[in-house]
């Protein structure tokens, strides 16, 4: 049984299930806090009956309007480990469409991602879920050791930038075709 | 205006007063008008103990009104150090005297740094008036003041409700309201704070209708749910039935809280043939088949038994299908059939070689016995239930060949929960028990890297084990870090310092609350404010209420002093432990309901009992507690009056820890502190008051591998620099005579001590005891057997602990 509810400040004393996990990251409390202040309806959670989290969506919005570069960037999204592999992952990333969709406040072009090239399934899991690779981000993994070199790939340290659009892409401009031949490197994404 | 001097911070931050003041006074002179240097002054007499003199310096310059707030600031803390509560708050009576829209927001802004949820909502309101009244730019706009001011009045009646009064908990709703009406919300979040109010002045009609409104143009999840919940409460059922429909149906929103508030009010209108109708045309999934459960708990009509079954043949393979039957089996063995069947059909075959083994097989094996275990806790006690445990973990290890790198396979909870058994049905709970639950565990985290609950079983064994170093490798290598601090890491350092002499754990966590908290937490708070994302700020506030009064904090605190203490380190506990210790006292005192009234536990005690059924059990947790006891709130406090006795002669509550002590020391032995624990506390108790009695000196453990060892040694010897420290800083509140006690403490530590030779000695002769009796148990006890560990994986264990082993050793030999 799941339940959507938004995340609040307190519910970070109730996450150990989830971040213990060696794949989820523990971030700064401000990091956190941050996103719950800036985007307080793209911080919320999944729980049990017994109202205990068993997942949550960290996203925010950025870009510009003008350039169609305005979109939803999922940061963090995980399920505690006896929850997984019943789709709640999915749902999370659903119900995120749903409030970004044309959706006061936010209503952005496209929702969009950063994953590692080597972790297939998460690219599975999202390609199934309609999003796209719409660029390889060179070096982006790498914690900025070595000279990143476009031409340099490296599945273990770049990531592909996976995009979907929503209703308000009209013409699918957001989105292309081939994106995993397409590089660019950490410093030229930005919004 | 403050003039910093870099002389006067060192010499208050390094404790030298008297520096401290012959500098001041010189300041003072050539800047007599600067309010600041007259606050550090009283600072620094209320340091050096000179609390009349301090108390009349502030008050006196309280008197003049000054307005800058560093001054503020100094002497808000030097009041807090002479234990003194003027009748309003000095930023108060400073921001009313002159109520500049620069000095009401420092005003606001000392509220957030200090999460004083009633400052917070005075200087809001003043600052509604003083931003109205002024012309220049403004720090934040009008509107957004009258906001702050309702989102504060909400918080207020959220948070401290016991502390306002009947009056104000009326009045302040409908204050609140005002200002939000006088704001005129227009987005999500300004709804929310609008919605609550009218709900808290009794305006639950017209509450309902704004929702309607906004949720009719915009699909808010919090004001969604704020619906729903008013609709129940409203007892408006046939309403209830038609939005959570729509939600459901109409908007596909499958939740279940939707779900279960839908068949609710179909049952209370009696409509839940319709209920059924949509569960049967709705999409498959979990909540689906949870639906019909929920139905039958209202309807005879619904067989539970059929959707329970039709339930475990769907998700029984998934590891959540346990917790989601959780709610709905119960002793009446009505589950039993069904497992029945589920292990005659799927789980048999595969145990017999005539169906193939898969994770999903796993899965629904561990289901299948946990659900068992839930309808029979009695299990526990037999010893066929270990040997079910062990048979399927045996049948089901191959897979463990196979798992992926960072996946963690389920069929750990089969070796925890025969531990558990293990636990209930040994005849003594101790070293040697320990001793085979670590091999069993640590053979199964060998297989099964990154499963977490084994890993904080295992920290908790160790540390019962006189083995710290080990505990700490392990909650090492789980990165516990920032939040999880608070939660997580007090399993290990629990009495950490009565195992080791080390610092540097004990320091990072310090740190956790001294740097990471005060500079994240207020920061985000004012970000929160600005952003008027006002539907988080409550969370936000008792966010950053529960780390401030967090019981991990001044349990490491205790720590921290031991440790300080018992390497001859007073300095840091008298300049700055030993405020934190005031601090504890100061909201213990308050005893209230209210979160800012009270010491919060944090502390993550859920987690390591997040498998088998998914509960702490009692009767397991009790015999654990036999060794290296869970501690409470209680000995949180009793261990704290005992260090503020020890350093905080000065105060002016020193007789209320006296009868604060000596109230709980009365029924020590309900509290969960150690023999030597006890000891200790009678020996203050003791020159407090020599009517009552010093226990016997506390018994050295036989061998190294009990935690008793190194705690004895470790609070015997702590208790010796208590006494030197009392002895040097006599106070007249202490009756009985120190050096009598002192000798008598000093002699039997000598007879307790030994060389680091022949500590290491026994620790090496310990270890070879233990592992042989522990690789006989394996090989040839009838229930040791069933486990299936080799004589190469328990020597493995061994020579780890045997190093283990040394390194606790050497902890003794510095100390």
């Amino acid at each position: 049984m799941t339940s959507i509810k938004p995340f609040h400040a307190t519910d970070l004393f109730d996450l150990n299930p989830i971040n213990l996990d060696p794949l989820t990251e523990n971030f700064f409390i401000y990091f956190y806090l941050e996103y719950l202040s800036e985007w307080p309806t793209l911080f919320y959670k999944s729980t049990s009956a017994l109202n205990t989290p068993t997942g949550y969506m960290l996203a925010k919005t950025e870009g510009q309007v003008a350039k169609k570069e305005w979109h939803a960037h999922i940061s963090a999204v995980t399920i505690d480990p006896n929850y997984r592999r019943i789709g709640l992952g999915s749902y999370l990333c659903k119900t995120l469409e749903t409030y970004t969709q044309e959706e006061k406040p936010y209503n952005a072009f496209f929702i969009d991602l950063f994953v590692k090239c080597n972790n297939t399934l998460a690219i599975t899991f999202y390609e199934k879920l309609g999003y796209s690779v719409y660029r390889r981000v060179v070096g982006y993994y790498g914690g900025g050791r070595g000279r990143v070199v476009r031409n340099k790939v490296d599945d273990d340290v770049d990531a592909f930038d996976m995009r979907k659009s929503l209703r308000r892409d009209k013409a699918g401009e957001c989105v292309r075709r081939g994106g995993r031949k397409v590089r660019v490197l950490p410093g030229e994404v930005s919004y | 205006m403050a003039h910093h001097d870099q002389f006067i911070d060192s010499a208050l931050n390094c404790g030298n007063y008297t520096l401290a003041l012959k500098l001041l006074s010189k300041k003072i002179k050539q800047y007599p008008n600067s309010s600041y240097f007259y606050a550090l002054k009283a600072q620094a007499l209320a340091l050096q103990g000179q609390n009349d003199q301090a108390l009349q310096e502030a008050q006196d310059l309280l008197n003049k009104c000054p307005s800058d707030p560093e001054t503020l600031t100094t002497l808000a803390y030097v009041f807090d150090l002479l234990d003194y509560e003027p009748s309003h708050g000095v930023f108060e009576v400073a921001s009313k005297k002159y109520p500049t829209s620069q000095l009401v927001y420092e005003w606001f802004s000392h509220s957030v740094r200090s999460a004083d949820i009633l400052q917070l909502q005075k200087s809001t309101m003043l600052l509604t008036k003083a931003v109205h009244g002024s012309v220049s730019q403004q720090i934040v706009s009008s509107r957004a003041t009258k906001l702050y001011a309702a989102s504060s009045f909400l918080l207020a009646c959220k948070c401290c409700s016991s502390q306002l009064g009947p009056a104000n908990l009326r009045l302040f709703p409908m204050l609140g309201l005002k200002m939000a009406q006088q704001a005129v919300p227009e987005t999500a979040q300004e709804f929310c704070i609008y919605c609550q109010l009218l709900e808290l002045v009794g305006k639950k009609q017209d509450c309902l209708k704004v929702l309607e409104d906004f949720l009719a143009k915009e699909n808010d999840l919090e004001l969604k749910l704020i619906y729903l919940r008013l609709l129940k409460e409203e007892e408006l059922y046939e309403k209830l039935f038609v939005v959570t429909q729509k939600y459901l149906v109409n908007l596909g929103e499958d939740d279940w809280d939707t779900w279960r508030l839908f068949v609710e009010s179909g049952a209370l209108i009696g409509k839940i043939d319709q209920c059924i109708k949509v569960i049967d045309s709705y999409s498959d999934g979990r909540n689906k088949s949870l639906a019909y459960l929920e139905v039958a708990k209202y309807s005879n009509d619904v067989s539970k038994e059929v959707y329970l079954r039709e339930y475990i043949e769907k998700y029984g393979t998934k590891k959540c299908c346990f917790l989601d039957l959780k709610g709905f089996v119960d002793e009446s063995a009505q589950i039993d059939p069904i497992l029945d069947d589920i292990y005659d059909s799927r789980i048999n075959p595969v145990l017999e070689g005539s169906s193939k083994l898969t994770d999903s097989v796993l899965v629904l094996i561990v289901n299948y016995l946990k659900l068992r275990l839930l309808s029979h806790p009695d299990l526990l006690h037999s010893p066929d239930f270990i040997a079910q445990c062990c048979k399927l973990y045996t049948a089901t290890e191959p897979l463990l060949m196979h798992l992926q790198e960072f996946d963690f396979s389920a069929g750990f909870e089969l070796v925890i929960m025969a531990c558990q058994a293990l636990v209930l049905q040994s005849e003594t709970v101790g070293r040697d028990l320990f001793i085979r639950i670590v091999v069993i565990l640590e053979a199964a985290v060998e297989r099964n890297p990154y499963e977490f609950h084994l890993k904080l079983w295992l920290i908790t064994l160790y540390m019962k084990l006189n083995l710290v170093t080990k505990a700490q490798t392990l909650l090492e290598s789980m990165k516990v870090k920032f939040v999880q601090i608070d939660t997580l890491s007090p399993l290990l350092f629990t009495r950490y310092s009565s195992l080791t002499d080390k610092d540097e754990y004990l320091s990072d966590v310090s740190s956790f609350y001294t740097k990471n908290v005060k500079a994240e937490v207020p920061h985000m708070i004012f970000n929160c404010f600005q952003n008027l994302s006002l539907s988080k700020l409550q969370g936000f506030f008792e966010f950053s209420i529960r780390l401030q009064s967090s019981f991990s904090r001044f349990l490491n605190c205790l720590e921290r002093i031991r440790r300080c203490r018992v390497s001859n380190d007073t300095r840091i506990i008298e300049n700055e432990l030993k405020d934190d210790l005031r601090q504890f006292y100061k909201i213990y005192r308050k005893d209230g309901k209210d979160i800012d009234q009270r010491i919060n536990d944090n502390r993550d005690l859920t987690t390591l009992w997040d498998c088998g059924i998914h509960e702490r059990l009692s009767e397991v947790e009790k015999r654990l507690d036999l060794v290296n006891p869970t501690v409470n709130l209680d000995y949180l406090a009793i261990e704290t009056l005992k260090n503020l006795l020890i350093y905080d002669s000065r105060s002016s509550l020193y007789d209320e820890y006296i009868s604060k002590f000596l109230e709980l020391y009365k029924r020590v032995d309900e509290l969960p502190c150690t023999p030597a624990e006890k000891w200790n506390q009678s020996i203050i108790a003791h020159i407090l008051d020599p009517s009552v009695p010093m226990r016997d000196f506390p018994e050295k453990a036989e061998s190294s591998l009990d935690f008793e060892f190194n705690h004895t040694v470790f609070v015997v010897t702590d208790a010796v620099h208590q006494l030197q420290y009392l002895a040097k800083n006599p106070n007249d509140k202490i009756k009985g005579g120190i050096r009598g006690v002192q000798n008598k403490v000093s002699e039997g530590l000598k007879g307790l001590k030994e060389d680091l030779t022949s500590y290491k000695r026994l620790s090496r002769k310990d270890v070879a005891k233990v592992e042989d009796e522990t690789k006989k148990w394996f090989k040839s006890d009838e229930v040791g057997k069933l486990f299936n560990v080799n004589a190469r994986e328990i020597s493995t264990v061994f020579e780890e602990i045997r190093q283990a082993g040394q390194q606790t050793m050497g902890a003794l030999g510095r100390i």
